[in-house]
Protein backbone atom coordinates (compact mmCIF):
# COMPACT_ATOMS: atom_id res chain seq x y z
CA UNK A 1 0.00 0.00 0.00
CA UNK A 2 1.64 2.85 -1.23
CA UNK A 3 1.85 6.02 1.49
CA UNK A 4 -1.20 7.60 -0.50
CA UNK A 5 -3.53 5.12 0.10
CA UNK A 6 -2.81 4.68 3.69
CA UNK A 7 -4.11 7.97 3.77
CA UNK A 8 -7.30 7.57 1.74
CA UNK A 9 -7.45 4.21 4.04
CA UNK A 10 -7.06 6.44 7.42
CA UNK A 11 -10.82 8.66 5.93
CA UNK A 12 -13.80 6.31 6.25
CA UNK A 13 -14.20 4.94 3.39
CA UNK A 14 -16.75 6.56 0.83
CA UNK A 15 -19.75 4.95 -0.22
CA UNK A 16 -18.68 1.63 1.04
CA UNK A 17 -20.00 0.41 4.30
CA UNK A 18 -17.49 -1.18 6.24
CA UNK A 19 -20.28 -3.12 8.17
CA UNK A 20 -22.13 -4.18 4.88
CA UNK A 21 -18.80 -5.59 3.77
CA UNK A 22 -16.89 -7.30 6.45
CA UNK A 23 -13.22 -7.12 7.16
CA UNK A 24 -11.66 -8.27 4.04
CA UNK A 25 -14.47 -8.52 1.70
CA UNK A 26 -14.06 -6.70 -1.40
CA UNK A 27 -17.57 -5.02 -2.50
CA UNK A 28 -17.59 -5.21 -6.19
CA UNK A 29 -18.93 -1.95 -7.95
CA UNK A 30 -21.61 -4.37 -9.63
CA UNK A 31 -22.58 -6.27 -6.81
CA UNK A 32 -23.50 -2.80 -4.98
CA UNK A 33 -24.69 -1.59 -8.13
CA UNK A 34 -27.85 -3.81 -8.22
CA UNK A 35 -27.72 -4.35 -4.67
CA UNK A 36 -31.41 -4.77 -3.56
CA UNK A 37 -32.65 -3.23 -7.09
CA UNK A 38 -35.77 -5.27 -7.13
CA UNK A 39 -36.79 -5.41 -3.65
CA UNK A 40 -36.19 -2.17 -2.99
CA UNK A 41 -38.32 -1.09 -5.68
CA UNK A 42 -40.77 -3.72 -4.79
CA UNK A 43 -40.76 -2.26 -1.40
CA UNK A 44 -41.51 1.44 -2.89
CA UNK A 45 -44.39 0.11 -5.13
CA UNK A 46 -45.72 -1.35 -1.87
CA UNK A 47 -45.51 1.95 -0.04
CA UNK A 48 -47.19 3.91 -2.58
CA UNK A 49 -49.59 1.32 -3.15
CA UNK A 50 -50.54 1.36 0.54
CA UNK A 51 -50.83 4.75 0.32
CA UNK A 52 -52.99 4.97 -2.61
CA UNK A 53 -55.13 2.58 -2.32
CA UNK A 54 -54.85 0.55 1.49
CA UNK A 55 -55.57 3.64 3.31
CA UNK A 56 -58.42 4.44 1.29
CA UNK A 57 -59.94 0.92 1.49
CA UNK A 58 -59.81 1.41 4.97
CA UNK A 59 -61.07 4.10 5.21
CA UNK A 60 -64.36 3.53 3.40
CA UNK A 61 -64.44 -0.06 5.06
CA UNK A 62 -64.84 1.97 8.14
CA UNK A 63 -67.48 4.18 6.80
CA UNK A 64 -69.49 1.27 6.26
CA UNK A 65 -68.87 -0.52 9.49
CA UNK A 66 -69.81 2.38 11.22
CA UNK A 67 -73.19 2.53 9.85
CA UNK A 68 -74.12 -0.91 8.42
CA UNK A 69 -77.28 -1.25 8.04
CA UNK A 70 -79.03 2.60 9.63
CA UNK A 71 -77.71 4.51 6.72
CA UNK A 72 -80.31 6.23 4.32
CA UNK A 73 -79.69 9.07 1.97
CA UNK A 74 -81.84 12.08 1.32
CA UNK A 75 -81.89 13.24 -2.50
CA UNK A 76 -82.75 16.79 -2.94
CA UNK A 77 -82.47 19.14 -5.96
CA UNK A 78 -79.66 21.39 -6.21
CA UNK A 79 -81.29 24.37 -7.63
CA UNK A 80 -80.41 25.97 -10.96
CA UNK A 81 -78.99 29.82 -11.17
CA UNK A 82 -79.68 31.67 -9.35
CA UNK A 83 -79.41 29.34 -5.95
CA UNK A 84 -82.38 29.73 -3.97
CA UNK A 85 -82.02 27.60 -0.48
CA UNK A 86 -83.46 24.12 0.15
CA UNK A 87 -84.49 23.22 2.73
CA UNK A 88 -84.66 19.31 3.95
CA UNK A 89 -86.44 17.64 6.59
CA UNK A 90 -84.68 15.12 8.79
CA UNK A 91 -86.28 12.44 9.89
CA UNK A 92 -87.24 11.61 13.39
CA UNK A 93 -84.50 9.39 14.85
CA UNK A 94 -81.92 10.47 12.50
CA UNK A 95 -79.14 12.42 11.62
CA UNK A 96 -76.73 13.98 9.88
CA UNK A 97 -73.97 11.49 8.66
CA UNK A 98 -70.60 13.14 10.39
CA UNK A 99 -68.16 10.55 10.02
CA UNK A 100 -66.66 11.64 6.59
CA UNK A 101 -63.75 13.97 5.71
CA UNK A 102 -62.25 15.20 3.26
CA UNK A 103 -63.53 12.62 0.79
CA UNK A 104 -63.35 14.37 -2.49
CA UNK A 105 -67.24 14.39 -3.13
CA UNK A 106 -68.31 14.98 0.17
CA UNK A 107 -68.43 19.07 1.52
CA UNK A 108 -68.66 19.57 4.72
CA UNK A 109 -69.93 22.68 6.49
CA UNK A 110 -70.25 23.07 10.08
CA UNK A 111 -72.76 25.40 11.66
CA UNK A 112 -72.31 26.51 15.22
CA UNK A 113 -74.78 23.51 16.26
CA UNK A 114 -74.87 21.10 13.66
CA UNK A 115 -72.41 19.83 11.51
CA UNK A 116 -73.62 18.74 7.85
CA UNK A 117 -71.97 16.77 5.61
CA UNK A 118 -73.20 17.07 1.92
CA UNK A 119 -72.82 14.27 -0.37
CA UNK A 120 -72.54 15.48 -3.68
CA UNK A 121 -74.33 12.32 -5.88
CA UNK A 122 -72.68 13.83 -8.98
CA UNK A 123 -69.14 13.68 -10.25
CA UNK A 124 -67.39 17.11 -8.75
CA UNK A 125 -66.98 19.52 -11.65
CA UNK A 126 -64.52 18.94 -14.34
CA UNK A 127 -62.02 22.30 -15.08
CA UNK A 128 -63.77 22.89 -18.22
CA UNK A 129 -67.09 23.34 -16.07
CA UNK A 130 -65.31 25.52 -13.29
CA UNK A 131 -65.66 29.05 -15.16
CA UNK A 132 -69.11 28.48 -15.98
CA UNK A 133 -69.79 27.52 -12.80
CA UNK A 134 -67.81 30.49 -11.57
CA UNK A 135 -69.63 32.88 -13.60
CA UNK A 136 -72.99 31.57 -12.15
CA UNK A 137 -71.87 32.13 -8.78
CA UNK A 138 -70.70 35.62 -9.69
CA UNK A 139 -74.19 36.52 -11.25
CA UNK A 140 -75.99 34.78 -8.11
CA UNK A 141 -74.35 36.95 -5.47
CA UNK A 142 -75.02 40.44 -7.78
CA UNK A 143 -79.01 39.01 -7.81
CA UNK A 144 -79.02 37.55 -4.10
CA UNK A 145 -76.81 40.36 -2.47
CA UNK A 146 -75.85 37.43 -0.51
CA UNK A 147 -72.14 37.90 0.53
CA UNK A 148 -71.16 34.13 -0.50
CA UNK A 149 -68.43 32.19 1.07
CA UNK A 150 -65.45 33.89 2.61
CA UNK A 151 -63.24 30.94 4.35
CA UNK A 152 -63.00 31.22 7.07
CA UNK A 153 -65.59 33.86 8.23
CA UNK A 154 -68.77 33.28 9.22
CA UNK A 155 -71.51 33.20 6.65
CA UNK A 156 -75.34 34.24 7.59
CA UNK A 157 -78.08 32.95 5.79
CA UNK A 158 -81.30 34.43 5.33
CA UNK A 159 -83.13 33.43 8.12
CA UNK A 160 -80.56 34.53 10.18
CA UNK A 161 -79.11 31.27 10.86
CA UNK A 162 -75.47 31.06 11.06
CA UNK A 163 -72.62 28.91 9.64
CA UNK A 164 -69.06 28.78 8.83
CA UNK A 165 -67.55 27.39 6.12
CA UNK A 166 -64.39 25.17 7.34
CA UNK A 167 -63.03 23.14 4.86
CA UNK A 168 -63.50 22.06 1.39
CA UNK A 169 -62.31 19.19 0.34
CA UNK A 170 -62.34 19.27 -3.38
CA UNK A 171 -60.46 22.53 -5.09
CA UNK A 172 -62.36 22.65 -7.88
CA UNK A 173 -65.49 23.02 -6.97
CA UNK A 174 -64.61 24.83 -3.45
CA UNK A 175 -66.74 27.68 -3.35
CA UNK A 176 -69.55 26.41 -5.28
CA UNK A 177 -71.92 24.71 -2.32
CA UNK A 178 -72.62 26.33 1.13
CA UNK A 179 -75.31 25.04 3.37
CA UNK A 180 -76.34 26.28 6.78
CA UNK A 181 -77.78 23.90 9.05
CA UNK A 182 -80.10 25.82 11.63
CA UNK A 183 -82.31 23.34 13.54
CA UNK A 184 -81.54 20.07 14.16
CA UNK A 185 -84.48 18.22 12.27
CA UNK A 186 -84.00 20.89 9.33
CA UNK A 187 -81.44 21.37 7.29
CA UNK A 188 -81.31 24.21 5.09
CA UNK A 189 -78.84 23.96 2.17
CA UNK A 190 -77.86 26.06 -0.60
CA UNK A 191 -76.41 24.44 -2.98
CA UNK A 192 -76.12 26.18 -6.27
CA UNK A 193 -73.09 23.71 -8.04
CA UNK A 194 -74.78 22.63 -11.08
CA UNK A 195 -72.74 19.71 -12.17
CA UNK A 196 -74.92 20.95 -14.58
CA UNK A 197 -74.80 23.58 -17.15
CA UNK A 198 -77.97 22.45 -18.71
CA UNK A 199 -79.90 22.53 -15.54
CA UNK A 200 -80.24 21.38 -11.80
CA UNK A 201 -78.47 18.45 -10.23
CA UNK A 202 -79.29 16.39 -7.69
CA UNK A 203 -77.27 16.24 -4.19
CA UNK A 204 -77.84 13.22 -1.43
CA UNK A 205 -77.58 14.32 1.99
CA UNK A 206 -76.49 10.94 3.90
CA UNK A 207 -78.51 10.16 7.12
CA UNK A 208 -77.40 7.67 9.75
CA UNK A 209 -79.41 6.61 13.14
CA UNK A 210 -79.24 8.88 15.88
CA UNK A 211 -77.62 7.70 18.77
CA UNK A 212 -79.38 8.10 21.95
CA UNK A 213 -82.60 8.68 20.63
CA UNK A 214 -85.44 6.92 19.93
CA UNK A 215 -85.64 5.65 16.44
CA UNK B 1 1.99 -0.55 6.06
CA UNK B 2 -1.76 -0.78 7.37
CA UNK B 3 -3.89 -3.44 7.44
CA UNK B 4 -7.14 -2.28 6.07
CA UNK B 5 -10.54 -3.56 7.10
CA UNK B 6 -12.07 -3.46 3.67
CA UNK B 7 -10.06 -2.88 0.27
CA UNK B 8 -12.01 0.07 -1.74
CA UNK B 9 -11.46 -1.24 -5.03
CA UNK B 10 -12.48 2.48 -6.07
CA UNK B 11 -13.60 4.65 -3.55
CA UNK B 12 -17.34 5.88 -4.34
CA UNK B 13 -16.40 9.46 -4.48
CA UNK B 14 -16.64 10.76 -8.31
CA UNK B 15 -18.84 7.53 -9.89
CA UNK B 16 -21.86 8.11 -11.10
CA UNK B 17 -24.31 6.35 -12.99
CA UNK B 18 -27.06 7.19 -16.03
CA UNK B 19 -30.51 8.03 -15.01
CA UNK B 20 -31.85 6.30 -17.91
CA UNK B 21 -31.57 2.90 -16.39
CA UNK B 22 -34.08 0.55 -18.87
CA UNK B 23 -32.70 -2.42 -16.78
CA UNK B 24 -33.83 -1.28 -13.43
CA UNK B 25 -36.90 -1.73 -12.32
CA UNK B 26 -37.34 1.10 -10.72
CA UNK B 27 -36.50 3.65 -13.33
CA UNK B 28 -40.21 2.46 -15.08
CA UNK B 29 -41.76 2.55 -11.73
CA UNK B 30 -39.86 6.26 -11.21
CA UNK B 31 -41.06 6.95 -15.14
CA UNK B 32 -44.89 5.32 -14.88
CA UNK B 33 -45.60 7.22 -11.29
CA UNK B 34 -44.38 10.96 -12.13
CA UNK B 35 -46.37 10.21 -15.61
CA UNK B 36 -49.68 10.05 -13.72
CA UNK B 37 -48.19 12.50 -11.14
CA UNK B 38 -47.96 14.81 -14.15
CA UNK B 39 -51.65 14.49 -15.69
CA UNK B 40 -53.33 14.84 -11.95
CA UNK B 41 -51.56 17.82 -11.26
CA UNK B 42 -51.73 19.82 -14.30
CA UNK B 43 -55.80 19.07 -13.75
CA UNK B 44 -55.40 20.99 -10.16
CA UNK B 45 -53.81 23.68 -11.70
CA UNK B 46 -55.22 23.97 -15.35
CA UNK B 47 -58.57 25.65 -14.07
CA UNK B 48 -56.83 28.88 -12.64
CA UNK B 49 -55.28 29.45 -15.74
CA UNK B 50 -58.62 29.49 -17.45
CA UNK B 51 -60.26 31.61 -14.74
CA UNK B 52 -57.43 34.31 -14.13
CA UNK B 53 -54.77 34.24 -16.61
CA UNK B 54 -52.72 37.13 -15.27
CA UNK B 55 -53.00 36.01 -12.02
CA UNK B 56 -52.11 32.24 -12.40
CA UNK B 57 -49.06 33.37 -15.13
CA UNK B 58 -47.68 35.42 -11.62
CA UNK B 59 -47.86 32.38 -9.15
CA UNK B 60 -46.21 30.58 -12.16
CA UNK B 61 -43.39 33.15 -12.66
CA UNK B 62 -42.96 33.80 -8.68
CA UNK B 63 -42.69 30.34 -7.39
CA UNK B 64 -40.57 29.12 -10.26
CA UNK B 65 -38.45 32.26 -9.27
CA UNK B 66 -38.55 31.03 -5.68
CA UNK B 67 -37.12 27.67 -6.67
CA UNK B 68 -34.18 28.70 -8.69
CA UNK B 69 -32.96 30.78 -5.59
CA UNK B 70 -33.10 27.66 -3.64
CA UNK B 71 -31.85 25.15 -6.12
CA UNK B 72 -28.64 27.93 -6.27
CA UNK B 73 -28.84 27.72 -2.42
CA UNK B 74 -28.51 23.69 -2.04
CA UNK B 75 -25.61 23.55 -5.04
CA UNK B 76 -23.43 26.02 -2.43
CA UNK B 77 -23.67 23.59 -0.24
CA UNK B 78 -23.05 20.54 -3.04
CA UNK B 79 -20.12 21.84 -4.26
CA UNK B 80 -17.64 19.08 -3.63
CA UNK B 81 -18.99 16.57 -6.02
CA UNK B 82 -22.24 18.14 -7.30
CA UNK B 83 -25.30 16.02 -8.13
CA UNK B 84 -25.79 16.09 -12.19
CA UNK B 85 -28.62 18.06 -13.17
CA UNK B 86 -30.62 15.55 -14.64
CA UNK B 87 -31.02 13.69 -11.00
CA UNK B 88 -31.82 16.67 -9.43
CA UNK B 89 -34.45 17.26 -12.01
CA UNK B 90 -36.04 13.50 -10.94
CA UNK B 91 -35.96 14.19 -7.82
CA UNK B 92 -37.84 17.56 -8.27
CA UNK B 93 -40.20 15.53 -10.58
CA UNK B 94 -40.83 13.32 -7.62
CA UNK B 95 -41.29 15.02 -4.66
CA UNK B 96 -43.63 18.09 -7.50
CA UNK B 97 -45.76 15.34 -9.33
CA UNK B 98 -45.45 12.07 -7.53
CA UNK B 99 -45.35 12.84 -3.65
CA UNK B 100 -47.75 15.68 -4.11
CA UNK B 101 -50.72 13.34 -5.58
CA UNK B 102 -50.04 10.05 -3.31
CA UNK B 103 -50.12 12.28 -0.38
CA UNK B 104 -53.71 14.07 -1.43
CA UNK B 105 -54.79 10.71 -1.65
CA UNK B 106 -53.66 9.52 1.41
CA UNK B 107 -54.32 12.72 3.35
CA UNK B 108 -58.26 11.98 2.66
CA UNK B 109 -58.31 8.79 3.90
CA UNK B 110 -56.26 9.50 6.80
CA UNK B 111 -58.47 12.09 7.87
CA UNK B 112 -61.40 10.44 7.26
CA UNK B 113 -59.77 6.93 9.53
CA UNK B 114 -59.31 9.61 12.30
CA UNK B 115 -62.42 10.55 12.32
CA UNK B 116 -63.66 7.45 12.80
CA UNK B 117 -61.25 6.53 15.17
CA UNK B 118 -61.75 9.71 17.21
CA UNK B 119 -63.95 12.03 16.33
CA UNK B 120 -65.16 14.16 13.11
CA UNK B 121 -64.60 17.35 14.92
CA UNK B 122 -61.06 16.38 16.40
CA UNK B 123 -60.18 15.49 12.59
CA UNK B 124 -60.99 18.49 11.18
CA UNK B 125 -58.71 20.49 13.68
CA UNK B 126 -55.85 18.38 13.66
CA UNK B 127 -56.10 17.03 9.81
CA UNK B 128 -53.02 19.54 8.83
CA UNK B 129 -51.22 18.31 11.75
CA UNK B 130 -51.83 14.33 11.19
CA UNK B 131 -52.61 13.48 7.59
CA UNK B 132 -50.04 15.92 6.09
CA UNK B 133 -46.79 14.15 8.28
CA UNK B 134 -47.81 10.64 8.32
CA UNK B 135 -47.92 10.60 4.52
CA UNK B 136 -46.25 13.34 2.97
CA UNK B 137 -42.58 12.99 4.94
CA UNK B 138 -42.47 9.28 4.00
CA UNK B 139 -43.58 9.51 0.25
CA UNK B 140 -40.72 12.49 -0.48
CA UNK B 141 -38.44 10.17 1.52
CA UNK B 142 -38.93 7.64 -1.02
CA UNK B 143 -37.91 10.03 -3.78
CA UNK B 144 -34.39 9.51 -2.32
CA UNK B 145 -34.46 5.83 -2.19
CA UNK B 146 -35.86 5.92 -5.75
CA UNK B 147 -32.96 8.18 -6.84
CA UNK B 148 -30.55 5.47 -5.12
CA UNK B 149 -32.43 2.25 -6.65
CA UNK B 150 -32.32 3.76 -10.05
CA UNK B 151 -28.70 4.87 -9.59
CA UNK B 152 -26.99 3.61 -6.36
CA UNK B 153 -23.36 5.25 -7.16
CA UNK B 154 -24.85 8.34 -7.42
CA UNK B 155 -25.67 8.53 -3.65
CA UNK B 156 -21.97 8.61 -2.15
CA UNK B 157 -22.10 10.55 0.26
CA UNK B 158 -24.48 11.44 3.30
CA UNK B 159 -24.55 14.98 2.24
CA UNK B 160 -25.83 13.65 -0.83
CA UNK B 161 -28.94 12.66 0.52
CA UNK B 162 -29.26 16.09 2.02
CA UNK B 163 -29.35 17.52 -1.40
CA UNK B 164 -31.61 14.97 -3.06
CA UNK B 165 -34.12 15.10 -0.23
CA UNK B 166 -33.81 19.01 -0.28
CA UNK B 167 -34.56 18.61 -3.80
CA UNK B 168 -37.68 16.51 -3.55
CA UNK B 169 -38.91 18.99 -0.28
CA UNK B 170 -38.78 22.02 -2.30
CA UNK B 171 -40.02 20.97 -5.42
CA UNK B 172 -42.96 19.43 -2.96
CA UNK B 173 -43.38 22.69 -1.50
CA UNK B 174 -43.18 24.66 -5.07
CA UNK B 175 -46.25 22.55 -6.52
CA UNK B 176 -48.12 22.69 -3.05
CA UNK B 177 -47.71 26.33 -3.11
CA UNK B 178 -48.41 27.02 -6.41
CA UNK B 179 -51.79 25.04 -6.26
CA UNK B 180 -52.72 26.75 -2.96
CA UNK B 181 -52.14 29.74 -4.96
CA UNK B 182 -54.32 28.21 -7.61
CA UNK B 183 -57.20 28.23 -5.41
CA UNK B 184 -56.77 31.66 -3.82
CA UNK B 185 -56.68 32.98 -7.22
CA UNK B 186 -60.43 30.90 -7.87
CA UNK B 187 -61.44 31.86 -4.11
CA UNK B 188 -60.49 35.95 -4.98
CA UNK B 189 -62.50 35.82 -8.25
CA UNK B 190 -65.57 34.22 -6.32
CA UNK B 191 -65.95 37.35 -3.98
CA UNK B 192 -64.45 40.08 -6.44
CA UNK B 193 -60.83 40.56 -4.71
CA UNK B 194 -57.97 41.19 -7.11
CA UNK B 195 -56.55 37.79 -7.91
CA UNK B 196 -53.09 39.80 -7.65
CA UNK B 197 -52.62 40.40 -4.71
CA UNK B 198 -53.70 37.41 -3.10
CA UNK B 199 -50.73 36.18 -5.23
CA UNK B 200 -48.45 38.84 -3.27
CA UNK B 201 -50.23 37.57 -0.25
CA UNK B 202 -49.59 34.12 -0.32
CA UNK B 203 -46.07 34.22 -1.71
CA UNK B 204 -45.10 36.57 1.36
CA UNK B 205 -46.69 33.92 4.18
CA UNK B 206 -45.75 30.76 2.03
CA UNK B 207 -42.68 32.17 0.47
CA UNK B 208 -40.83 34.57 2.57
CA UNK B 209 -41.85 33.05 6.06
CA UNK B 210 -42.78 29.76 5.86
CA UNK B 211 -40.31 28.92 2.60
CA UNK B 212 -37.27 28.53 4.77
CA UNK B 213 -38.82 26.51 7.34
CA UNK B 214 -40.96 23.93 6.00
CA UNK B 215 -40.86 20.94 3.46
CA UNK B 216 -37.22 21.27 2.25
CA UNK B 217 -35.37 21.47 5.74
CA UNK B 218 -37.84 18.02 6.96
CA UNK B 219 -37.13 16.56 3.76
CA UNK B 220 -33.32 17.32 3.75
CA UNK B 221 -33.25 15.80 7.57
CA UNK B 222 -34.96 13.03 6.23
CA UNK B 223 -32.35 12.63 3.05
CA UNK B 224 -29.83 12.56 5.23
CA UNK B 225 -31.19 9.80 7.49
CA UNK B 226 -31.75 7.52 4.08
CA UNK B 227 -27.99 8.11 2.79
CA UNK B 228 -26.59 7.57 6.43
CA UNK B 229 -28.08 3.96 6.22
CA UNK B 230 -26.70 3.14 2.57
CA UNK B 231 -23.40 4.99 2.38
CA UNK B 232 -22.42 5.52 6.59
CA UNK B 233 -19.83 3.33 7.94
CA UNK B 234 -20.07 3.32 11.13
CA UNK B 235 -22.78 0.41 13.58
CA UNK B 236 -24.48 -1.65 11.95
CA UNK B 237 -26.87 -1.18 8.73
CA UNK B 238 -29.68 -2.28 11.66
CA UNK B 239 -28.66 1.03 13.80
CA UNK B 240 -28.43 3.14 10.99
CA UNK B 241 -32.04 2.37 10.28
CA UNK B 242 -32.78 3.53 13.76
CA UNK B 243 -31.29 6.67 13.13
CA UNK B 244 -32.63 7.23 9.88
CA UNK B 245 -36.20 6.04 11.47
CA UNK B 246 -35.35 8.87 13.89
CA UNK B 247 -34.93 11.32 11.34
CA UNK B 248 -37.68 10.53 9.45
CA UNK B 249 -39.99 10.95 12.84
CA UNK B 250 -37.94 14.17 14.01
CA UNK B 251 -39.16 15.91 10.04
CA UNK B 252 -42.38 14.47 11.22
CA UNK B 253 -42.91 15.87 14.32
CA UNK B 254 -41.71 19.66 13.21
CA UNK B 255 -43.79 19.61 10.23
CA UNK B 256 -46.94 17.96 12.86
CA UNK B 257 -46.00 20.97 15.06
CA UNK B 258 -45.95 23.40 12.29
CA UNK B 259 -49.35 22.31 11.28
CA UNK B 260 -50.64 22.01 14.78
CA UNK B 261 -54.09 24.52 15.05
CA UNK B 262 -52.35 26.36 18.07
CA UNK B 263 -49.51 27.53 15.64
CA UNK B 264 -52.06 28.56 13.15
CA UNK B 265 -50.16 31.73 11.54
CA UNK B 266 -53.26 34.68 10.86
CA UNK B 267 -50.98 38.02 11.46
CA UNK B 268 -47.21 38.89 10.58
CA UNK B 269 -46.48 38.40 14.44
CA UNK B 270 -47.93 34.47 14.03
CA UNK B 271 -45.73 34.25 10.86
CA UNK B 272 -42.80 35.46 12.64
CA UNK B 273 -43.23 33.65 16.09
CA UNK B 274 -44.15 30.54 14.27
CA UNK B 275 -40.79 30.56 12.17
CA UNK B 276 -38.92 31.23 15.27
CA UNK B 277 -40.53 28.56 17.34
CA UNK B 278 -40.88 25.30 15.77
CA UNK B 279 -38.70 26.90 12.46
CA UNK B 280 -35.49 27.38 13.67
CA UNK B 281 -35.04 24.49 15.69
CA UNK B 282 -35.53 22.61 12.61
CA UNK B 283 -33.29 24.32 10.87
CA UNK B 284 -30.32 23.97 13.37
CA UNK B 285 -30.85 20.29 13.13
CA UNK B 286 -30.33 20.41 9.86
CA UNK B 287 -27.84 22.61 9.87
CA UNK B 288 -25.63 20.57 12.54
CA UNK B 289 -26.10 16.93 10.81
CA UNK B 290 -25.09 18.56 7.37
CA UNK B 291 -22.28 20.19 9.19
CA UNK B 292 -21.01 16.85 10.54
CA UNK B 293 -21.45 15.74 6.77
CA UNK B 294 -19.44 18.46 5.17
CA UNK B 295 -16.17 17.78 7.99
CA UNK B 296 -16.59 13.98 6.48
CA UNK B 297 -15.98 15.73 3.29
CA UNK B 298 -13.41 18.41 4.50
CA UNK B 299 -11.19 15.65 5.86
CA UNK B 300 -11.33 13.46 3.01
CA UNK B 301 -10.48 16.59 0.85
CA UNK B 302 -7.52 17.59 3.22
CA UNK B 303 -6.13 14.09 3.95
CA UNK B 304 -6.06 13.55 -0.79
CA UNK B 305 -4.48 17.03 -0.96
CA UNK B 306 -2.02 16.65 0.88
CA UNK B 307 0.03 14.62 -1.90
CA UNK B 308 -1.03 17.04 -4.20
CA UNK B 309 1.83 20.58 -3.09
CA UNK B 310 2.75 22.58 -4.37
CA UNK B 311 -0.26 22.93 -6.36
CA UNK B 312 -2.61 23.33 -3.24
CA UNK B 313 -0.64 24.81 -0.31
CA UNK B 314 -1.28 23.41 3.38
CA UNK B 315 -2.74 27.03 3.62
CA UNK B 316 -5.17 26.75 0.80
CA UNK B 317 -6.46 23.36 2.32
CA UNK B 318 -7.17 25.08 5.23
CA UNK B 319 -9.20 27.37 3.08
CA UNK B 320 -10.65 24.88 0.93
CA UNK B 321 -11.83 22.85 3.73
CA UNK B 322 -15.18 24.07 4.85
CA UNK B 323 -17.89 26.34 3.08
CA UNK B 324 -17.18 29.50 5.52
CA UNK B 325 -13.33 29.35 4.83
CA UNK B 326 -14.03 29.08 1.24
CA UNK B 327 -15.96 32.42 1.17
CA UNK B 328 -14.10 34.22 3.91
CA UNK B 329 -10.80 33.92 1.44
CA UNK B 330 -12.57 35.08 -1.64
CA UNK B 331 -13.95 37.53 0.41
CA UNK B 332 -10.54 38.74 1.71
CA UNK B 333 -9.53 38.87 -1.99
CA UNK B 334 -12.35 40.96 -3.26
CA UNK B 335 -11.28 43.78 -0.76
CA UNK B 336 -7.47 43.11 -0.94
CA UNK B 337 -6.98 42.93 -4.76
CA UNK B 338 -10.26 43.68 -6.64
CA UNK B 339 -13.45 41.53 -7.60
CA UNK B 340 -11.84 39.96 -10.58
CA UNK B 341 -8.77 38.79 -8.30
CA UNK B 342 -11.71 37.01 -6.23
CA UNK B 343 -13.24 35.21 -9.51
CA UNK B 344 -9.92 33.83 -10.44
CA UNK B 345 -9.59 32.46 -6.70
CA UNK B 346 -13.15 31.22 -6.72
CA UNK B 347 -12.40 29.36 -10.13
CA UNK B 348 -8.95 28.34 -8.55
CA UNK B 349 -10.93 26.81 -5.51
CA UNK B 350 -13.33 24.81 -7.81
CA UNK B 351 -10.34 23.13 -10.06
CA UNK B 352 -8.61 22.17 -6.29
CA UNK B 353 -11.64 20.26 -5.26
CA UNK B 354 -12.16 19.08 -8.90
CA UNK B 355 -8.62 17.78 -8.54
CA UNK B 356 -9.00 16.15 -5.14
CA UNK B 357 -12.33 14.35 -6.63
CA UNK B 358 -10.07 13.23 -9.59
CA UNK B 359 -7.84 11.67 -7.61
CA UNK B 360 -9.92 10.11 -5.39
CA UNK B 361 -11.27 8.31 -8.20
CA UNK B 362 -8.54 7.37 -10.38
CA UNK B 363 -4.84 6.56 -9.81
CA UNK B 364 -2.65 9.49 -10.05
CA UNK B 365 -1.14 8.82 -14.11
CA UNK B 366 -4.72 8.85 -14.82
CA UNK B 367 -5.47 11.54 -17.60
CA UNK B 368 -8.20 12.61 -15.84
CA UNK B 369 -6.11 13.55 -13.01
CA UNK B 370 -3.33 14.89 -14.94
CA UNK B 371 -5.96 17.27 -16.79
CA UNK B 372 -7.33 18.36 -13.37
CA UNK B 373 -3.49 19.27 -12.23
CA UNK B 374 -3.13 21.04 -15.08
CA UNK B 375 -6.02 23.85 -14.82
CA UNK B 376 -5.34 24.03 -11.20
CA UNK B 377 -1.24 24.77 -12.35
CA UNK B 378 -3.15 27.00 -15.33
CA UNK B 379 -4.98 28.94 -12.81
CA UNK B 380 -2.14 29.66 -10.29
CA UNK B 381 -0.08 31.09 -12.80
CA UNK B 382 -3.04 32.96 -14.49
CA UNK B 383 -1.99 36.87 -14.91
CA UNK B 384 -3.08 38.51 -11.71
Amino acid sequence: VSPRHEQLLRVPARGVSLAATGPGRVLSESARTHAGGLGGTLAVLGIILGYLFLLPWIADALDDAATPTARRTVAFPVPATPARDVTISVPEGWEVDRSRVGDEQRIHLVDEDLQVWLTVATAPPGPDQVEHALAQERRAVEETGRVRFAEPAAVRGPDGLTGRVVQYANPVTQGLIGAWGGQDRLVRVRASWAGARDGPAEAVLVLVRSLGRPA
Amino acid sequence: VIAPRVVETTPAWGQSDSLFEPRRSAFWLFAFLVVVGAHVVLGWVAAAFDASPAGAWLALGIWAAYLVVFVLAIAALDLLEPEPPAFLAAAALWGGLVATWVGDVANDAINTIVAHLVDPAFALRWSDAIAGPASEEVLKGLGVVVVILIAPRQVNTVLDGFVYGAMVGLSFQVVENFHKTMIAIENAIFVNVDPVGEVQNLFVERGVFGGVFSHAIWSGIVGLGVAYVVVGTRGTRATRALLAVGALLAAAGFHAVWNAPQFVAHTLDDLIARGVVIGLPALLLLAILVGFALLRDARWIDAILQSEEPLVSADERRELVTFAARHRAVWKEWRGSGWRAAARLRRRQRAQIRLAVAAARWPAGDARVVTARARVRRLRTAAP
